[in-house]
């Protein structure tokens, strides 16, 4: 178990030190995420109120556009030079490999929705009645959904034509989560973090827990030759 | 969840044969890339297994290394089914067909991520150590497409060695490499063999057999056209064969 | 033709002529015997279609995802014959159930589509359908497209619980437990059973032709091998 733990660590430094080094893909996203908050808060004569209806609904929809060249991203480095074949030889379980995969792209997104979040709240100026609390917290669950399943199918390599047929498999499987974040920021938004919020939240647990275990099995299988 | 199972865990037992596989057959698509192969290779010797491109000498390298799971037949390590546990394959070194290098980390970050994953001991002196040994010291720093062909080459070779493997695979070792690369590398092999490494190499049929070689198959259309000794070391089975056993 | 294949020939041309005359009972009773709803009228009795396919839609989803994890765990190509074929007809069922809920919503609300929470789950299951089939016709090599299906299928069988809860919360307008007179009970059953037969000598009939479509690519394989 320890070694496990030490090989994930460093499976997770390699990870993340290619990625930092690769600013490619961070700009793509973060522009992605960027382009959606602007066109959204330009629009200046819509009602507060409206507003603070879709807020949450376009806020995760540019997390999920910016996330989607992001899923495939940790699989396309792998892909290059015969890398997959030269991790999968080394002595780590491919469930290791799949929480490190899984644990880098909670960070990605994290990151991501750091930047995204305030630009949105701020450019069109709703208020934030309760705090930001109950935000990161739905944003927390809502990550580790977004990135185990964007794993699990990153990994079946089938995502290797277009990014467009990621899409395609990813966003059915999805919409359970995005809807339930979106309904979750909708609430906080509107001050009623309450017991429907709970309700929406524990949902958002149950797919974390369902996808995270079915990656884990499915993981070793997927990424076979 | 089979987590990774400490090496300890996997005793190695002393056994006749390193790598064995029976009746191997590989479909890829429709196409039947292995036929039914049978290969056994004893602990400490050095087989060379020859044959034009598409003939299979890859994916036979691959089956023996675990990365391809077999249509039929089985492979084993030390008696042991291939890959069947994780830590088994701390007792493999590979030199896929391609690099394994990642471009966004330099010569010396690659070696150390295989390093500290197989657990080596000491894993800067040992990675600075590989890197003097094949003369890449002061180029360390570079990137992997910074350097040429033949100097990734010898990284993916060092890479294969580092942990000090008991089986050695190694696709097309030659490629790129120019006079003095090829002659490091017969005297790295014969080196391994000092020390009681089993390799296993596979080359185009121009390379020629090497004087290393216990043995020599021929693959052709995934099949074994021959299966010879070279002249200095007398076939398999005969009572005489060299035995050697791997180091303590 | 001995006689142990004679005598299964005619098991089977007895099967299909009871399936047959299951399937025209089941029209006529869902055209002629079923009585005429009240408000809805005669478009009520697209229901008698609507049911069973919608119920073969999710039915076909598990045998799906049954069949990928049993090829998984056997790795035999004859599951995933099963699983491809389930796929195939269950796209089918699940599109009718699109089809006839839409046509049936036009007269009852007025609408073709409304984002209700079972008319959103049966979309999302089209498309999990849709995702299935469009990653396996990508994928060459049988026992990897195999593995894809597979891997996919279990995703969107465990995906299908979550949208149904997801859609729940949200206020519904399909209507969950309408009133029937016995013969209108009666008539839907026997539109169950008898659409389900049907389409699982459909799918049975599709597994046989893939796993000969796969014998054939085989063969050819080796003969242009030996040429």
């Amino acid at each position: 178990m320890r070694h496990a733990m030490h090989n994930l660590c460093w499976i997770l430094h390699k990870d993340l030190l290619t990625e930092l080094r690769s600013r490619g893909a961070w700009s793509t996203m973060v522009l992605t995420g960027i382009v959606v908050a602007v066109i959204f808060s330009v629009q200046s004569e819509a009602a507060a109120a409206y507003k603070q209806q879709t807020i949450g609904c376009l806020l995760w929809m540019a997390v999920f556009l910016a996330a989607i060249p992001m899923m495939d991203r940790g699989f396309a480095i792998e892909r290059e030079n015969g890398c997959w074949d030269g991790l999968r030889q080394l002595p780590v379980a491919g469930s290791v490999i799949f929480i490190a995969k899984l644990a880098a792209n909670v960070l990605a997104l994290g990151i991501l929705e750091c930047l995204l979040m305030p630009l949105f709240f701020v450019l069109s100026s709703v208020p934030l009645p309760g705090g930001a609390g109950p935000l990161v917290l739905v944003a927390l669950l809502a990550n580790i959904a977004l990135a185990s399943v964007g794993t699990t199918v990153g990994c079946l390599g089938v995502g290797r034509r277009s990014g467009a047929a990621l899409v395609v498999l990813v966003l059915p499987l999805l919409i359970p989560v995005l809807l339930a974040a979106a309904e979750c920021t909708r609430l906080t938004v509107a001050g009623n973090a309450g017991e429907v919020y709970w309700r929406w939240l524990q949902l958002l647990a149950v797919f974390d827990v369902l996808f995270v275990a079915a990656g884990l099995v499915l993981f070793e299988t997927a990424s076979e030759e | 969840m089979p987590l990774m199972r400490h090496a300890s865990e996997c005793p190695v037992v002393e056994r006749e044969f390193a790598l064995e596989a029976q009746s191997l057959s590989v479909d890829y698509g429709h196409r039947r890339i292995l036929r039914s192969l049978t290969i056994a290779i004893r602990p400490g010797e050095i087989v060379e297994l020859r044959g034009g491109n598409g003939s299979g000498k890859t994916t036979l390298l691959r089956c023996l290394a675990g990365i391809v799971r077999p249509t039929l037949g089985r492979v084993t390590w030390f008696g042991e089914p291939a890959g069947c546990c994780t830590a088994m394959r701390k007792w493999l070194g590979v030199l896929a067909h391609e690099s394994s290098l990642y471009s966004h980390l330099t010569l010396a970050e690659n070696l150390l991520f295989v390093a500290r994953v197989c657990g080596v001991e000491r894993p800067r002196e040992r990675v600075a150590e590989a890197l003097h040994e094949i003369g890449l010291a002061d180029r360390s720093q570079c990137t992997p497409p910074k350097v040429s062909r033949g100097t990734r080459q010898r990284v993916s070779i060092a890479r294969a060695f580092l942990h000090g493997p008991r089986v050695v695979l190694l696709d097309e070792p030659f490629t790129g490499l120019d006079a003095a690369g090829r002659d490091w590398l017969v005297a790295r092999l014969a080196r391994a063999r000092d020390e009681g490494q089993t390799v296993c190499l596979a080359t185009h049929e121009q390379v020629g057999s090497l004087a290393v070689c216990d043995r020599v198959f021929t693959l052709h259309d995934g099949k074994f056209t021959a299966n010879e000794a070279t002249a200095d070391h007398p076939p398999i089975g005969v009572a005489n064969s060299k035995q050697r056993m791997p180091a303590a | 033709m001995n006689e142990a294949t004679r005598g299964a020939m005619w098991r089977f041309a007895a099967l299909r002529i009871v399936l047959a005359a299951w399937l025209a009972t089941a029209v006529w009773l869902a055209l002629g015997f079923a009585p005429t709803e009240r408000t809805m009228g005669d478009a009520q009795r697209i229901v008698y279609v609507h049911v069973p396919v919608a119920w073969l839609g999710l039915l076909w989803m598990l045998v799906t995802a049954g069949c990928g994890a049993a090829y998984l765990v056997r790795r035999n190509l004859w599951w995933d014959a099963w699983a491809h074929s389930a796929a195939e007809v269950g796209w089918v069922c699940c599109s009718l159930t699109l089809v006839t809920g839409s046509l049936w919503a036009r007269s009852a609300w007025g609408t073709w589509w409304e984002w209700d929470p079972r008319l959103t789950t049966a979309f999302i299951l089209w498309l999990i359908y849709s995702g299935v089939l469009f990653a396996r016709s990508s994928v060459e090599e049988p026992h990897r497209r195999a593995r894809v299906g597979a891997a996919l299928a279990i995703l969107g069988s465990l995906d299908i619980p979550m949208v149904v809860m997801a859609t729940r919360w949200f206020r519904g307008l399909h209507p969950m437990n309408p009133e029937m007179t016995p013969a209108m009970r009666i008539t839907l059953l026997v539109g169950v059973v008898g659409w389900t037969a049907a389409f699982a000598w459909l799918a049975n009939l599709r597994r046989k032709q893939i796993g000969m479509e796969r014998i054939v690519r085989q063969s050819q394989s080796v003969l242009e091998a030996a040429c």
